[in-house]
């Protein structure tokens, strides 16, 4: 848990014939990461076909990827909450969804150059073709869509509104008599809307189009140059969401070619045998060995633990519920091979923080419900969505935790008992907790440093860089606590000594790393920053609760629910939309900045394993 | 209520209140612009052109605790500390607001170019938010400290040395907190870099930060100022 998993480096020689099969199975299990094959047999070589293939197959990627970018996206709420709509396709014609790759981007890049087109003349879904021939009916008695003329007549398409058929009938009349045909019927736009089809003879139609203007006619027009739209373009909806799955799915099999293409890259060929190199994770080195053994391969495999100072990919290996924060590790980044992996400590303070900053039973009632809605939409979608899903609920969880213990809800409105401390009421005492949390966790971060320099045998930086500085840290709190509360003489001296030790040590190791002593005050100081964020958060609830509760007290208890439960209930919505930000960023960044600079060197390259969707 | 503790109001919600408007108008603006393009991001331009609001309501609980609290204040001692809560959470949040406008601009304009930097742009955009934080933790103390919203002092028994150590404790984190606008250009230079390397974000955030570390000598001089007059 608290070191990335043991890597095992394989080395392997397989028939070139059972070469595809291999990689097509190994990546279905997904535990092989495929390397450059550094000490390949010098009769090995590369196969430059492949990397052309390879090239290739990005292009479509790539390609697939300006198409996606210009569909239509969601909101951002309802990206996050809503589920995901689609089953899952299987991908059983993988091949010939790759042969046609080309064929499906053409295709999907027609359909939206068409829906773009729609798009910029604001008519792309009937519903705006409605309210667009809605609106020119407002001034005008009809709207034409098409004019036809011949040498003896002249056909008009249009509408026009239902209450104005008479209307347009005397129109007709008047001008015409009745040298013309009208037929009328719904349009499928908009009930009130009939589409309408007008034949009379040429040489009536001058006397027409006059008595039609005196009405008024309109004519929809919109594409450049002018002239007529082709309504039935506009008529036909252009389905985006089906472009959106066509070109998903085929990036989808193309992914899974690039990464198979990737591999194969980095295989060495002889004539008849391949030879390749790669990363596992120790426990899955019997999983590779069982599939060799068992899928029939001529092969012969080397699985060696690496040597020293070579750098490993890291796999992170944390039990499921600290899982979850490894992406808040990797987001500063990738904690090289031999080190400590920070993230079990860090899911431990991360919470506690957090639920301090934002210590309010109802605010973390308000934020669980979100996370998990969040965890329904966006974490049914995507790893990485339902990490985050599980951090927020745990993080709400811990809001309520210490919500219950500093007696907050809703900023005082409902009463519970203090069970610990109200750090608003007490904020000397929580500026003392604040400071010493800081302290044991920058203990920590050295303690985690000194244990990453020994692993990676720097003895001299583990004295210098790392216990020089806890026994200096120790030693002027031992003095400063001796001035404030008069500890004893002991424990002054015993303070002095261990101070002026880590001084010497750190100048006797690294004397340019003297200047780092204010950084240390500073981020000690910085954890003050809980106490003020908790404080704001207590304060401004406490605000909004003295503008609710005189009109929940008022007298008349329904109104004054409503009303002030009302008040509360989107004022609160608002802090926890805010604050919980807020208390987010600056945990997060408690731990970047005072606790990871201790001991984290993020040089480590991630693990990623050949992986082959097993629906293809 | 005396003229201080009328000026300690109008500081609270004006200086603050112009930093929010400054903050606003800088993100409202790259926003309106990016949606016009874009509508499927207008709840991420949303999400940094609210931030830039914060410190105006920090400003607003702060003026409406001095006014709810502090409306019998005559005598000179009590209302000088006031002014200087009032100027506290003022002025930071007039730095703050205009840091987390210019740092949320920059994050606007990446999440235009890539949707994915939404989280990483956000941690910058609210880094200029620790100065009015601090400036509302002076703001609170010396509020207590002068025994009002249930502290520990006699209400409106301030001794000489406390309402002159308040004043000097706001005016050491005011001066300090000028380091929020600095948070916020040099966050948005940061955010650019994102652009080019996303994997720069966790060394990017210590540089950022090291201007932070000036707020934080002002807030710990502060904190001892006020520990020393026994209004903490």
């Amino acid at each position: 848990m608290f070191r990335p998993a043991r890597m095992k480096k394989v080395k392997l020689l397989l028939p070139l014939e059972q070469e595809d099969r291999f990689l097509e199975e190994v990546g279905r299990l997904g535990i092989l990461q495929v390397k450059t094959a550094e000490k390949k047999p010098l009769e090995y070589g590369y196969d430059g076909k492949i990397v052309e293939e390879r090239n290739n197959v990005l292009s479509l990627v790539r390609r697939c990827d300006t198409v996606l970018n210009r569909l239509p996206k969601e909101g951002l709420i309802s990206q996050l909450i809503s589920k995901s709509g689609e089953a899952p396709i299987p991908l059983t014609r993988e091949s010939e969804i790759y042969e046609n790759a080309q064929k499906i981007l053409n295709d999907a890049e027609d359909r939206l150059n068409k829906w773009e087109k729609l798009k910029e003349l604001r008519l792309s879904t009937r519903k705006q073709l409605s309210s667009k021939i809605s609106s020119l009916l407002r001034d005008n008695l009809i709207v034409i869509k098409r004019l036809e003329r011949t040498d003896y007549l002249v056909v008009l398409e249009g509408w026009v509104r239902n209450r104005d058929v008479d209307r347009l009938v005397k129109a007709l009349s008047d001008a015409v008599k009745d040298n013309c045909l009208l037929s009328l019927e719904e349009s499928g736009l908009d009930k009130n809307i009939l589409s309408m089809r007008l034949a009379t003879l040429a040489l009536h139609y001058p006397v027409l189009e006059t008595a039609l203007d005196t009405y008024g006619v309109a004519r929809l027009t919109g594409m450049e140059g002018g002239g007529e739209l082709n309504i039935e373009d506009v008529e036909e909806v252009v389905d985006t969401g089906r472009v959106k799955r066509e070109v998903s799915l085929l990036r989808k099999v193309l992914s899974t070619r690039l990464e198979f293409l990737k591999a194969k890259e980095n295989i060495a060929r002889s004539k008849s045998s391949a030879y390749l190199e790669g990363w596992v994770k120790e426990k899955d080195a019997v999983k590779l060995s069982s599939l060799l053994e068992k899928g029939g391969y001529s092969y012969k495999l080397s699985v060696e633990a690496p040597e020293p100072g070579e750098e490993a990919p890291v796999a992170l290996d944390n039990p499921r519920f600290i899982r979850s924060f490894e992406i808040i590790t990797l987001m500063f980044g990738t904690p090289a091979y031999r080190q400590i992996d920070p993230t079990p400590f860090l899911a431990i303070t991360y919470t506690i923080f957090f639920g301090l900053m934002f210590a309010d039973v109802f605010d973390g009632l308000l934020l669980l419900a979100f996370s998990l809605l969040l965890y329904r939409g966006l974490g049914s979608r995507s790893e990485n969505g339902r990490r985050l899903s599980e951090i927020l609920i745990a993080i709400s969880l811990s809001s309520m935790f210490f919500g219950f213990l500093s007696g907050e809800f809703m900023g005082g409105v409902v009463k519970i008992p203090v069970l610990w401390f109200n750090g608003f009421e007490d904020p000397m005492y929580f500026l003392q907790l604040a400071v010493v949390i800081g302290i044991i966790q920058i203990t920590i971060g050295f303690i985690l440093g000194f244990v990453n320099e020994l692993l990676s045998r720097r003895i001299k930086n583990a004295l210098g860089e790392k216990l020089s500085w806890l026994i200096l840290i120790y030693g002027s709190i031992m003095v400063l606590l001796n001035f404030y509360y008069s500890s004893g003489e002991f424990f002054l001296y015993l303070g002095s000594i261990l101070a002026a030790s880590g001084l010497i040590l750190i100048i006797i190791t690294s004397p340019r790393d003297l200047i780092e002593i204010t950084r240390i005050i500073s981020n000690i100081v910085s954890y003050t920053r809980i106490v003020a964020i908790s404080i704001s958060h207590t304060g401004i609830s406490r605000a909004f609760a003295l503008l609710a509760t005189p009109l929940i007290y008022s007298g008349n208890i329904i109104i004054g629910l409503l009303t002030g439960g009302a008040i509360l209930f989107i004022t609160h919505v608002f802090i926890v939309f805010i604050e919980s930000f807020i208390a987010f960023a600056h945990s997060l960044r408690l731990h970047f900045v005072e606790f990871f600079s201790k001991f984290f060197e993020p040089r480590g390259n991630v693990f990623k394993p050949l992986y082959v969707d097993p629906r293809i | 209520m005396d003229v201080f503790t009328l000026a300690s109001v109008l500081s609270a919600i004006g200086f603050s209140g112009v930093g929010s408007i400054l903050g606003i108008a800088m993100t409202a603006s790259v926003s309106a612009r990016l949606v016009a393009e874009k509508p499927e991001r207008f709840g991420m331009a949303l999400v940094f052109t609210v931030l830039a609001e914060t410190p105006v309501i920090y400003g607003l609980l702060v003026a409406l605790f001095i006014i709810t609290s502090g409306w019998s204040v005559n005598d000179f001692h009590a209302s000088l500390p006031l002014l200087g809560s009032g100027v506290s959470v003022g002025l930071t949040g007039l730095f703050s607001g205009i840091g987390i406008g210019i740092a949320g601009s920059a994050a606007i304009g990446a999440i235009s170019e890539r949707e994915g930097l939404f989280g990483k742009s956000l941690i910058f955009a609210v880094l200029p938010e620790s100065i009015v934080i601090y400036g509302l933790l002076i703001s609170i103390v010396i509020i207590r400290g002068v025994g009002l919203l249930g502290g520990v002092g006699t209400p409106y028994q301030v001794s000489n040395e406390a309402a002159y150590a308040s004043i000097i404790s706001s005016a050491v984190v005011c001066v300090t907190g000028g380091s929020g606008y600095y948070l916020g250009k040099t966050g948005a230079k940061a955010i650019s870099s994102l652009l080019k390397d996303e994997d720069s974000f966790g060394k990017s955030i210590v540089f950022v930060v090291l201007i932070e570390s000036i707020a934080i000598y002002g807030l710990l001089i502060a904190i001892l100022l006020l520990r020393g007059v026994r209004m903490l």
